[in-house]
């Protein structure tokens, strides 16, 4: 088993993007930690939504929803030898990147059915980089 | 100890002007300037600590998916503020 503690913090920063390639050159957070309490029932809800499939349907295994979750099911390691370091670390970094994910990407503003919130950041600029020496 | 934090704070293309309208401005607007400052906005500020030994799950905290062939055992469990999460990748041999 992959296992991990995981704690969730609500915090302001300021973030540089590339114009360009829209990766994130740096990250200024704030000093104002809110810790962000879900539930169990939060994630399974999400793990419904990406590992469950519809065995009912001939050929099952040639759906998109099964080459799915073999595909996590991959990712996870299991082709690795058992029991060895690298799949052991292989298999929590996938796990994280699972739980960061559930988050991040599917509860933010712009796939929300709600109103948005009244404190979203309200200000952008563009900007030349410079270093810092 | 095996920690590890992310800092998540949204993408570039999440951002959008107050009518709704793309946050982008064309690249031929202010060509020299490189980056994009997103000013005080929220994230997640994500923590991970593997260092869980003596942490028990039990099968109470777990959901099996999968088939005959391959399955995954997924388990999270309230721990105070946190959760423990848990998965284990099966080999269904018959």
């Amino acid at each position: 088993m992959f296992g991990t503690t995981v704690s969730f913090f609500r915090r302001r920063a300021m973030t540089a993007y590339s114009r360009t390639n829209y990766t994130i050159l740096d990250v200024e957070p704030g000093w104002l930690w809110e810790p962000v309490i879900y539930t169990p029932a939060d994630f399974f809800a999400i793990h419904d939504s990406l590992f469950r499939f519809d065995m009912t349907q001939t050929n099952y295994r040639q759906f998109l929803d099964y080459q799915y979750f073999a595909r996590i099911w991959a990712g996870l390691g299991v082709n690795w030898e058992t029991g060895t370091s690298d799949r052991r670390q292989f298999g929590l970094t996938y796990l994280e990147q699972l739980v960061a994910l559930s988050v991040s990407h599917l509860n933010n503003a712009a796939w929300g059915t709600t109103d948005l919130p009244s404190d979203m950041g309200k200000a952008a600029s563009v900007a030349k980089r410079s270093y810092r020496v | 100890m095996n920690c590890s934090s992310y800092f998540c704070p949204g993408g570039l293309p999440l951002i959008s002007l107050v009518n709704q309208s793309n946050f982008a401005l064309p690249l031929e607007y202010y060509p020299d300037a490189e980056a994009v400052l997103q000013w005080d906005a929220p994230g997640y500020q994500i923590e991970f600590d593997s260092t869980i030994d003596g942490l028990e799950l039990s099968l109470n905290d777990c959901t099996v998916y999968g088939d005959s062939k391959i399955a995954i055992v997924s388990c999270v469990r309230q721990l105070n503020s946190s959760l423990i999460i848990g998965i284990v990748p099966t080999e269904v041999f018959t």
